[in-house]
């Protein structure tokens, strides 16, 4: 490098927009209320490559699901703790409320779920999020209650705190309980007299690429759930959509 | 979960937290940085296993990128956006009030360079990465990074050049000429 680049290039440094800006500590307040929050999040999948996916939906179900493939899934009924192997199972409780756990990687078409949730009043869709290009329509949410939110932590500093930070993501869908999650699947409960009148709980689920040598491991993840008022015949994959506080919208 | 593996995403985090929010900041703005260094760190934290082990500062801000640039995309973070860079503006044209000339210059120099070569040296003077990150940030080898450094390197002093010179020129042009006295003619 000769003379002249080397003085140019140490203008350039010196020009960095950001040389003036205090560096950022990990151990502040901020910082460790972030790093909090991102390790309260499900645990990272051990050893399985995975496809990168889109964070959009704020609040509800986030989990990750692992891939275990199960040949002839079968769909039994779930009572207590975690299911070895039944696709989903789905039961009424006696106050009206209908959980739910479903391991996403097995389920294949949500039809079956979706007709026992009708069966069960539960007033809720699973969807399965499209391939891009597959689906080209959006649609609107329930504008009361906006399914994609962001969260001034300037005007919200309680929020800061993890805890209180989760209270307040599950206090904006009574509608829905996270009972418990794990690497390959959640369970979560429904209360349909909480959704409001007219809507249609709609959980969207997607399933990572498969790696093209594993051709039946897939991966999944609900991002979210939102009310609808009417129910999409397909939900578009993130390369086709952009999602808003009003709903879905085809790019 | 194991504690090992949160006692490892916890170095992780604190030995790159603080270079990208400075790299964030950058791009996005100190609003937005914040939520594209959690992003980071989140997918991070989803996908550790997947995080190289010697390479896990170039894997950061490979991911970063990408976290930018799908915010970007959408339309609501384009407009936020937008009122940001017109923000941005207007603190320039302080700045320039204010005669911050130099700095200013040479982000318009670099600005003036290709999209490529604009970020080949951004990475590398502004964010300090070696070759090696470069190459893994961009998905490129290495030895495309070097030759392509190379010559951004030499593209951008070429053009910082041409602008001083431009300026000196401008400078003689409208200068006033003040002559020794007596000198003077009418």
């Amino acid at each position: 490098m000769n003379t002249t680049t080397g003085a140019a290039l140490a203008r350039l440094r010196s020009a960095d927009p950001v040389s003036g800006m205090r560096a950022a500590d990990p151990d502040d307040a901020t910082a460790r209320a972030m790093l909090d929050q991102i390790l309260a999040e499900a645990p990272p999948v051990p050893g399985r490559r995975r496809t990168e996916r889109r964070l959009v939906l704020a609040g509800a179900v986030a989990v990750t699901a692992a891939a275990v493939v199960a040949a002839g899934v079968v769909a039994t009924p779930w009572s207590h703790g975690r299911p070895a192997s039944a696709a989903y199972a789905v039961t009424a409780d006696g106050d009206g409320a209908v959980s739910v756990t479903v391991h996403w990687d097995q389920l294949g078409d949500p039809a079956a779920l979706n007709a026992e949730l009708a069966r069960l009043g539960a007033r809720t869709v699973v969807m399965r999020v499209s391939a891009d290009g597959a689906c080209r329509t959006g649609f609107a949410t329930d504008p009361a209650h906006p399914p994609y939110r962001r969260i001034k932590f300037g005007e919200h500093p309680e929020l800061r705190d993890p805890a209180r930070f989760r209270e307040y993501e599950w206090s904006q869908t009574p509608w829905l309980d996270q009972t418990s999650r794990w690497t390959d699947g959640v369970a979560f409960t429904i209360r349909p007299d909480r959704i409001p009148a007219g809507d249609t709980l709609l959980i969207p689920y997607e399933l990572g690429a498969s790696q093209p040598a594993q051709p039946a491991g897939v991966d999944g993840a609900v991002r979210g759930s939102m009310l609808v008022q009417d129910v999409p015949a397909c939900f578009p994959g993130p390369a086709d959509a952009v999602y808003t506080t009003n709903g879905v919208e085809v790019r | 979960m194991e504690p090992d593996q949160v006692a490892r995403f916890e170095r992780l985090f604190a030995a790159h937290y603080g270079d990208l929010m400075r790299f964030a900041t950058r791009r996005v703005g100190a609003d937005a940085a914040g939520d594209v260094v959690s992003s980071t760190f989140l997918i991070a934290w989803r996908r550790f296993a997947d995080v190289p082990a010697g390479q896990s500062r170039a894997w950061l801000y490979g991911t970063a990128r990408r976290v930018i640039a799908n915010e970007l995309r959408g339309r609501e973070r384009r407009d936020r956006l937008g009122r940001r860079v017109a923000a941005h503006a207007e603190v320039a044209a302080e700045d320039h009030a204010r005669a911050v000339t130099e700095q200013l210059r040479v982000r318009a120099v670099l600005g003036e360079l290709a999209p490529g070569d604009q970020e080949l040296l951004r990475l590398t003077e502004w964010d300090g990465l070696d070759v090696d990150e470069v190459a893994a940030v961009l998905g490129c080898s290495p030895a495309a990074v070097k030759v392509r450094l190379h010559r951004a390197r030499r593209r951008f002093a070429n053009r910082l050049a041409a602008a001083d010179r431009a300026d000196e020129v401008h400078d003689r042009t409208v200068r006033p000429i003040t002559l020794p006295e007596g000198n003077a003619t009418s």
